[in-house]
C-alpha cells in the first residue's frame, strides 16, 4: 500500500503541492488527474522520490521510503527518456541492472517483452532508430521487466496506434490482476475513465477530487445524455435546458443544465424531433463523463482560487 | 548501493569509449600533434638551410676602399659565394631588383659598412655579412695593438664556463652533462606532457558536461532518479567518464614514450629518460585530482542548463579559470623554481599540470610534493563537494534560467 499522508511541496514562495493525502492499494489503478500546473508532475517526482516534500510523509507498506525501495518502482515518463545513442538491448540491460536486476535475469524478460511488443528484431538496433511509438513501447518495457510492486504511468499510450495501445491496455489490467500499485496519469479524460478504478483529482496544488469513477459520477449526477437522430437537429439549441450539443461520431452528446427534470426534457426532444422531420434510433440518459466533471470543477476552481 | 554505482561507472565508460571520436581522439590527436611539430620543424629548418643556395655579392667600388674592407670581400669569397664588382650604384641596385644579385656593399669612411637588399625578411646574408665585418675587424684592431699572437688568441676566443649539476645521490661528485641541452629537452617534455594532460581533463570535463545536459535536456534524468541517488548518479558519471579520461591520457604518454624512444625529434633527442616511473605514478595521481574536480564542476553546470546555449552561457563563466593554465605553462617550464613557479603549483587549479612540469624540469623538494598534494586532495574533496550539492539541487529542476550566480543559491542545503 501506498500512503501519502500531508504531503507539502515548495518551490520558494510558490506551494506546488499542498496538504495531499491519499491512499493508493494493491490491485487498483488510481489516476492522478488535473489541470496543467495542478501539482502532479511534483506529486509524481515525491512518489518517486526524486523530490523530497517539505512537509508530510510518504509510506510503503506502512514505512517511510528506503533505497531499497527504489527497486520496487517502475516509472514511464511522459517524455522518452532513453539514450538515442544506445542499442535498445544495452539501454534496457542498464536501466534493468540499475534496479538490482542480474544480468541473466535481464536478457530474459528483456527477450520476454520484446516478443511480447513485436519488437525483437529492433533488440541490437540504437534507440534513434524506432519510431516515437516503438520507443514508447521500450520505455515501458524499461518500466516494467523488473517486476515493480508500484508503477507509475505517465501518458502511457501517447504515441501509441489503437492495436499497441490495446496491447499495453492487456498488460496494465494484468499487473493490476496480479496485485500491483498502479498509478496512471493523463490529461485524456476518457482513458482514464475506462482504466482507472480510483481517481484524485488535483488543481493548484489541492485535492479537489478523491474517489472512484463510480462514486464521483454519481455525486455530480446525469448531465449528458446519448442521442442517435438523423435530420436536421438545430432544434435542440433552442431547447433551454441544454446547455451543449456535442458530436460524437453518429452520436450526439447532448449536456443539460443540473436540476433539469430528464423525463420532461426527453418528452421535448421527442417532440421537437418529430415536428421537425427528424427521426430519432436511440437515446440513453448518460452518467457524466469524467472530462465534464474535470471540467466543471477545475473551470470553477480556477476562477474561484485566487492566483498563487 | 555500491553495486549501482559500479553499473553507471561501467555504463559511462563504455559509453565514452566506444565512440568514434574517442578511439580518433585517442589516437590521431597525439599523430596530429607530434606531426605539426615535425612539419614546423622541417619547414623550419628548410628555411634556414642554405647550403644549397646560390647568393651573389654586389661589391661598389670607390677610392674610399679600405684595406679592411678588402679582407671583407675576401672573406666573403671564401664562403663560396660570387662577388660582382662595379663603381655604379645604380646598376648594382637594378641587379638586385632583378634578382641577380642578393644585395650589394659598400664602404665609405662616414657611413662606414653599408649593405643594401631588396629582401627584408632572410637575415641569412645580411647577418652572414655583419658577422665577418664584425670578426674581420675587430681581428685587425686587436692585431694591430702590440699584443702577442698568444694574447690575440685569449682574446678573439674567450674561456667559456663548464656547467655542472649537482646531484643528492652523490655529494661528493658532480654529475657532468650537457646542462642546456638537457634544460632544453626537459622544458619541451614538461610543456608537451602538461598540453596532454590538461587537454585531457578539458576533453573529458566538457564531455560530463554534455552528458550531464543530455540527461537532464532528454528527461532520462527523471528514470534515473527513480533507481539513484543524485550523488550516486554524479559519482558513477565521474569516475566513468573520468576513467575514460584517463585510458586516453596513458595512451598518449606511451604513444610519446614509444615514439621519442624510436625516432630522435629533430633537436630534442630521446625524451624517455624523463619519463620515470616516479613521474607516472605522481602525474596519474596528479591527474586522478585534476581531472575528478574539474569535471564534478562541469557536471554541476551541466545541471543548471536546459539547452546546448545555457551550458554555454554557464560555462564561459569560468572559462578564465580554465585556460589560465595554458597561459602560465610557459613561464613555469622556463623557470620551475621560481617562487612564482613554485606558488602556482601549490594552487589546486594549476597544480595538476604544473607540477608534473617541475617535476621533470628537475628535483622538486618532497615537502612541496607532499604540499601540493594534500592542498590538491582536500580543495579537491571540498569542490566536488559543493559540486554535488549544486548537481543534486539543480538536476531536479526544469525550466529554471539559472544564471551564473546562482550557483551560490544552489550550493545551500
Amino acid at each position: 500500500m501506498l500512503q501519502l499522508n500531508h504531503i507539502t511541496k515548495n518551490y520558494g514562495s510558490f506551494r506546488a503541492v499542498d496538504d495531499l493525502s491519499f491512499t493508493a492499494e494493491e490491485g487498483k489503478i488510481i489516476g492522478i488527474i488535473g489541470p496543467n500546473g495542478a501539482g502532479k508532475s511534483t506529486t509524481i517526482r515525491l512518489i518517486m522520490n526524486i523530490l523530497q516534500p517539505d512537509g508530510g510523509e510518504i509510506l510503503i507498506n506502512g514505512k517511510p521510503y528506503s533505497d531499497e525501495d527504489s527497486d520496487q518502482i517502475g516509472y514511464l515518463p511522459e517524455e522518452r527518456g532513453l539514450y538515442k545513442k544506445q542499442k535498445v538491448s544495452e539501454m534496457l540491460h542498464y536501466l534493468g541492472a540499475l534496479k538490482g536486476m542480474t544480468k541473466d535475469d535481464c536478457e530474459h524478460q528483456i527477450d520476454h517483452w520484446l516478443n511480447r511488443f513485436g519488437l525483437t528484431e529492433w533488440k541490437d538496433k540504437k534507440v534513434e532508430a524506432l519510431s516515437k511509438g516503438m520507443s514508447q513501447k521500450i520505455q515501458f518495457i524499461s518500466s516494467v521487466m523488473h517486476s515493480p510492486k508500484i508503477l507509475f504511468l505517465d501518458e502511457p499510450f501517447s504515441g501509441l496506434d489503437p492495436v499497441s495501445s490495446d496491447q499495453l491496455l492487456a498488460v496494465i489490467r494484468e499487473m493490476k490482476e496480479q496485485g500491483r500499485i498502479i498509478l496512471f496519469s493523463t490529461h485524456v479524460m476518457e482513458t482514464a475513465e475506462i482504466i482507472c478504478d480510483h481517481i484524485i483529482m488535483l488543481n493548484h496544488g489541492h485535492k479537489i477530487l478523491d474517489g472512484t469513477i463510480h462514486d464521483i459520477k454519481r455525486e455530480f449526477g446525469s448531465d449528458t445524455l446519448t442521442l442517435d437522430i438523423t435530420g436536421n437537429h438545430s432544434f435542440l439549441q433552442g431547447i433551454p435546458a441544454i446547455v451543449d450539443v456535442r458530436e460524437r461520431g453518429n452520436s450526439l452528446n447532448i449536456v443539460f443544465q443540473k436540476g433539469t427534470d430528464i423525463n420532461a426534457l426527453i418528452v421535448e426532444i421527442v417532440n421537437k424531433a418529430f415536428q421537425n422531420g427528424c427521426a430519432i434510433s436511440s437515446l440513453k440518459v448518460d452518467e457524466p463523463s469524467l472530462h465534464s466533471i474535470f471540467v466543471s470543477i477545475a473551470g470553477d476552481k480556477n476562477e474561484s482560487e485566487p492566483q498563487k | 548501493m555500491k553495486s549501482k554505482i559500479k553499473q553507471i561507472i561501467k555504463f559511462e565508460f563504455l559509453r565514452t569509449a566506444k565512440t568514434k571520436g574517442f578511439i580518433i581522439g585517442v589516437i590521431l590527436v597525439p599523430l596530429l600533434f607530434l606531426g605539426s611539430i615535425a612539419v614546423t620543424a622541417f619547414f623550419a629548418a628548410m628555411s634556414n638551410d642554405h647550403s644549397e643556395e646560390e647568393i651573389t655579392i654586389g661589391v661598389l667600388t670607390n677610392e674610399q676602399q679600405s684595406t679592411v674592407f678588402r679582407e671583407v670581400v675576401g672573406m666573403i669569397r671564401i664562403m663560396d659565394w660570387k662577388i660582382v664588382e662595379s663603381a655604379d650604384s645604380a646598376l648594382l641596385r637594378q641587379m638586385t631588383f632583378d634578382k641577380q644579385i642578393n644585395g650589394y656593399i659598400k664602404y665609405d669612411s662616414v657611413a662606414g659598412y653599408s649593405f643594401y637588399s631588396d629582401n627584408y625578411t632572410d637575415l641569412y646574408v645580411s647577418n652572414t655579412i655583419n658577422g665577418i665585418v664584425h670578426n674581420v675587424n675587430r681581428h685587425n684592431e686587436i692585431s694591430h695593438s702590440g699584443l702577442s699572437e698568444e694574447q690575440v688568441e685569449k682574446i678573439l676566443n674567450p674561456p667559456s664556463v663548464n656547467t655542472y649539476k649537482l646531484s643528492e645521490e652523490h655529494p661528493e661528485t658532480a654529475e657532468t652533462s650537457d646542462v642546456h641541452e638537457e634544460s632544453f629537452k626537459r622544458q619541451m617534455c614538461g610543456m608537451a606532457f602538461a598540453f596532454l594532460m590538461l587537454m585531457s581533463v578539458m576533453m573529458f570535463a566538457q564531455n560530463i558536461g554534455q552528458s550531464v545536459l543530455e540527461d537532464k535536456s532528454t528527461k532520462i534524468v527523471d528514470v534515473l532518479l527513480t533507481s539513484v541517488t543524485p550523488t550516486q548518479l554524479l559519482t558513477g558519471k565521474i569516475m566513468g567518464i573520468g576513467g575514460a579520461g584517463l585510458v586516453q591520457f596513458l595512451v598518449w604518454v606511451l604513444m610519446a614514450v614509444f615514439a621519442t624512444n624510436n625516432a630522435d625529434v629533430a633537436a630534442i633527442g630521446s625524451l624517455s629518460e624523463f619519463l620515470t616511473p616516479q613521474l607516472f605514478v605522481l602525474s596519474s595521481l596528479y591527474f586522478v585530482f585534476g581531472i575528478l574536480t574539474v569535471m564534478a564542476v562541469y557536471a554541476a553546470i551541466g545541471s543548471m542548463a536546459e539547452t546546448q546555449q545555457h551550458y554555454n552561457q554557464l560555462v564561459s563563466g569560468i572559462s578564465i579559470f580554465t585556460s589560465l593554465p595554458f597561459i602560465i605553462i610557459t613561464p613555469v617550464t622556463l623557470n620551475p623554481g621560481s617562487t612564482f613557479s613554485v606558488v602556482m603549483s601549490m594552487l589546486p587549479v594549476f597544480s595538476s599540470s604544473l607540477m608534473p612540469v617541475r617535476i621533470i624540469a628537475g628535483d622538486v623538494p618532497v615537502w612541496q610534493l607532499l604540499l601540493s598534494i594534500v592542498i590538491l586532495v582536500g580543495t579537491g574533496f571540498m569542490i566536488i563537494k559543493l559540486a554535488a550539492r549544486i548537481f543534486r539541487n539543480g538536476i531536479m529542476q526544469q525550466g529554471k534560467d539559472f544564471k551564473f550566480k546562482d550557483i551560490f543559491k544552489l550550493m545551500k542545503k
